[in-house]
């Protein structure tokens, strides 16, 4: 039985977020079953009363123009900010479904919003909830036409102000393209880097791209599909002529989404993620076939890379990132700081953003961005401050609970050493485990 | 795993030897002090600095003409043409010592009017970044054979691009103490890896905590970190460079002239800029520092006060090594403006760069070249810019 425990393991770290008490146990009577239960498509909201990012932002106006004193703006923003954040970060910790959340991340990853951008950060748990999580086990095709027009990808890669040239609106006031979107569209989000498009896709996408932006009054904070914006005329892409129509820019990236270099990118993102930093080629090749034979269904995805054989492997090969780090002590010690927007902050300064990222790229899934002198005295910190706190368990039984058949001799021999009085010091040293750090 | 590999000359050090148990025998196990070695400051102004601002260009007749009410009035003197903003006081000290030279129309080869471009690019180094992940620092400091434990510094939160790479960046703000990393070390006789992270953290730590802060309480976190800095620049054994970032630079709206939000960051830099003079000591002497940002601004202002992307902008080497001179790179007037709204590129950030680690740090310049700035064929390096 030894085995299936170190599979439970396996499941509950490398597609969970880290074991909770008794998790190990539960994943391991049937590890892939446990996972894929998880990727249920018809789930429930997971907030019933969370504002709409429309309601957000017309919040955002509204304090804009009433509140005269800058303090009280700024504060209301903090405030609201850590609202929508905070219960994130105590839903990861807490979630009976962590592949469900694992993979949830992945996408916002995938479709991040770069910080910076007017009230983006704001909306970007919004974004999730609207344009991610509808999709997360359902078509790609899907996820990638919702993200793209929702406000805050359109504010974050600067749609808003892109107007074509021969537009109504571009003759009258002089205005151009901003091709922000349609290259991070092609180059992040569908095709990849190296996917076959120059510079004259960019370019024309752009113009097919003209027209979303964001309304104004009553549709303001919504999305409007503006024909005194749109460059006239037909669009010619990755030689694909499209004529003019007024779902002609959706119908472009939803074509974008189902193409074979959007899935050989995507498979190699999610092996990347789940698997290794240099993922196994069988796996990426699988993935790819799978998302192509089932025109991007997700949910056939996800069954793939849970079912494929590379992903059991015993060797850990991925180092955790901060947010996983973080998540993982507070599942294992079955807690939460008294003040759950501590995570937010510990995961920024270890570099990482709980929504939204520095660029439109998103965080790093490689260890070199995360195995740094810094970042690993600052998990120690973490750890010691935190691990131990009203947790229930001693330190064996934390070890046991996170670890279970993976925790290795020497860490529980040296966590053994100090079980007597150092606690603080024996739940840091298994979070700064080897076999704790990485999944 | 695959973390990031030490360096050959990490590895072949006196101090820092993978498993060197000999190392840490002795209290300290530093390498051996190199007094004289160079030293190199980098830092990044993020947002896109207005360099019209920051070194007004007094002596071009559109100057007042074009900016209104963003023109600074009263500016400090730099040289007949050049005035400096009026916050930056100690920088004006350092320019009438003949420690300063302006570049005062810098850009990144692609002006693209993207801070993420921009910065991807000018941090890696490559007209392409997507070339390759490391950072042109970083694979600098790889090849300055240097007997330091401790390399290189970052005092940044977020894992820059500049510092990603195979030599591991430490950061004294958050090193490890003795306890911590002791145990650790215990826990990771068998990940040189981690072992590697957990040295590199705990020397950080040990050189930051030497001599007193010296720190004037309610001073900004920018200053008390470059004090921090300096501080370890004047270490014999510390650091070959420190990468610092200061934000705040986007100023699309309500910028300000002399006074206001600008001149508030402006002061900013100024204090960190005198901070990293002073706790360097005698180091200074040895010390380049680089000021560069993403991308200046529009030479207009805008409808709301503010500035928005423009093309080149202001970068700046300075430093007790640097050799006093004449503007680095051209100045192309104001009188014909790039897309008809920025200012025209005088100096490819990549030439300054080049010379810097060429003349100061003595890497050769096939070695620049190929390896450090592979596609930077177009941006001959710049010469003259270190004391002998």
């Amino acid at each position: 039985m030894t085995d299936k425990r170190l599979l439970g393991a396996i499941a509950t770290t490398r597609f969970g977020l880290g074991a909770r008490a008794g998790e190990i146990d539960e994943a391991a009577g049937d590890p892939i079953g446990w996972v894929l239960a998880q990727t249920d498509r018809a789930t429930a909201p997971r907030w019933p009363g969370a504002l709409h990012s429309s309601e957000l932002l017309n919040e955002a106006r509204r304090i804009g123009e009433m509140e005269p004193v800058a303090r009280l703006r700024h504060e209301w923003f903090a405030v609201t900010l850590r609202g929508e954040q905070a219960p994130e970060a105590v839903h990861a910790c807490t979630t009976a479904a962590p592949f469900r959340e694992r993979w949830a991340m992945f996408w916002r990853n995938h479709f991040a919003l770069k910080l910076g951008a007017s009230f983006v950060d704001l909306i970007g748990t919004a974004f999730a909830r609207e344009a991610l999580d509808p999709h997360l086990f359902g078509r790609f095709e899907d996820m990638a036409a919702a993200a793209a027009r929702h406000p805050a990808m359109l504010m974050s890669l600067d749609q808003v102000g892109s107007v074509g040239p021969n537009s109504t609106l571009g003759r009258a006031h002089n205005r151009g393209l901003n091709e922000n979107l349609a290259r991070e569209t092609l180059e992040l989000h569908t095709l990849g880097v190296k996917g076959g498009y120059d510079q004259g896709d960019v370019t024309e996408l752009a113009k097919a791209l003209t027209g979303w932006s964001l309304g104004e009054g009553v549709m303001h904070g919504r999305f409007v599909n503006d024909p005194a914006r749109r460059e006239p005329g037909p669009r010619r892409i990755l030689n694909q002529t499209w004529p003019e129509t007024d779902d002609r820019a959706e119908q472009i990236v939803r074509t974008l989404a189902r193409k074979p270099a959007t899935a050989e990118h995507l498979a190699v993102k999610l092996a990347r993620h789940f698997v290794a930093d240099e993922p196994p080629a069988d796996l990426v090749k699988g993935l790819r076939t799978t998302f192509l034979s089932t025109g991007g269904d997700l949910g056939a995805v996800a069954k793939a890379l849970v079912t494929a054989p590379e992903a059991w492997v015993r060797e850990q090969r991925k180092f955790k990132t901060p947010v996983e780090f973080v998540t993982s002590v507070h599942r294992a010690a079955g807690t939460l700081p008294e003040e759950p927007a501590t995570m937010l902050g510990a995961v920024r300064d270890m570099g990482q953003l709980w929504f939204c990222a520095r660029t439109p790229d998103g965080h790093s899934d490689r260890a070199a961005a995360w195995a740094t002198p810094q970042g690993l005295a600052l998990r120690a910190h973490y750890a010691w401050t935190h691990a131990h706190k009203s947790a229930a368990l001693d330190s064996r039984e934390f070890t046991q609970t996170a670890l279970g058949p993976l925790a290795q001799g020497r860490t529980k021999a040296t966590v053994a050493s100090r079980a007597g009085g150092d606690r603080p010091n024996a739940f840091a040293l298994v979070a700064m485990s080897p076999e704790f750090q990485r999944r | 795993m695959n973390l990031p590999h030490p360096t050959r000359r990490s590895v072949l050090a006196g101090g820092l030897a993978l498993g060197g148990a000999a190392c840490w025998a002795s209290p300290m196990g530093w390498g051996v002090p190199q007094p004289e070695r160079p030293r190199l400051v980098v830092l990044a102004l993020e947002g896109g600095a207005d360099g019209l601002s920051l070194a007004p260009p007094v002596g071009d007749g559109a100057y007042h003409g074009l900016r209104g009410k963003l023109a600074v009035r009263d500016p400090l003197r730099f040289d007949a043409d050049f005035g400096l903003h009026p916050e930056l006081k100690q920088l004006a000290g350092m320019a009438e010592a003949g420690e300063v030279r302006l570049a005062p129309a810098a850009a990144s080869p692609s002006l693209s009017r993207s801070h993420f471009w921009e910065q991807d690019v000018l941090q890696s180094g490559l007209a392409d970044p997507k070339a390759m992940q490391s950072g042109w620092l970083n694979r600098a400091v790889a090849h300055m054979g240097t007997e330091a434990r401790v390399q290189a510094v970052t005092l940044d939160a977020a894992a820059m691009r500049a510092t990603a790479g195979e030599v591991a960046f430490a950061s004294p703000s958050a090193g490890l103490d003795a306890n911590m990393a002791w145990r650790l070390k215990e826990l990771y006789r068998n990940e040189p890896e981690l072992l590697r992270l957990v040295e590199v953290s705990q020397a950080a730590q040990e050189l930051a905590s030497r001599g007193h802060a010296g720190a004037a309480s309610g001073e900004p976190g920018e200053v008390v970190n470059a004090r921090k800095a300096g501080r370890l620049l004047a270490s014999p054994d510390g650091p070959s460079t420190v990468y610092l970032t200061l934000g705040g630079f986007d100023t699309h709206e309500n910028q300000g002239a002399d006074g206001g939000q600008l001149a508030g960051r402006l002061h900013l830099v100024d204090a960190v800029l005198g901070a990293l003079k002073t706790e360097s000591g005698p180091a200074w002497a040895q010390t380049a520092v680089i000021v560069f940002t993403e991308f200046g601004r529009t030479v207009r202002p805008n409808g709301d006060g503010g500035t928005d992307h423009g093309a080149a902008g202001t970068a700046l080497l300075l430093g007790g090594a640097v050799k006093a001179g004449g503007l680095l790179g051209d100045w192309p007037t104001l009188a014909r403006l790039h897309d008809g709204r920025d200012l025209r590129p005088g100096l490819d950030l990549r030439s300054l760069f080049k010379g810097v680690l060429h003349e100061h740090w003595g890497l050769p310049k096939r070695l620049l070249e190929t390896e450090i700035f592979p596609d930077s064929a177009s941006a001959p390096l710049l010469t003259g810019l270190a004391r002998g």
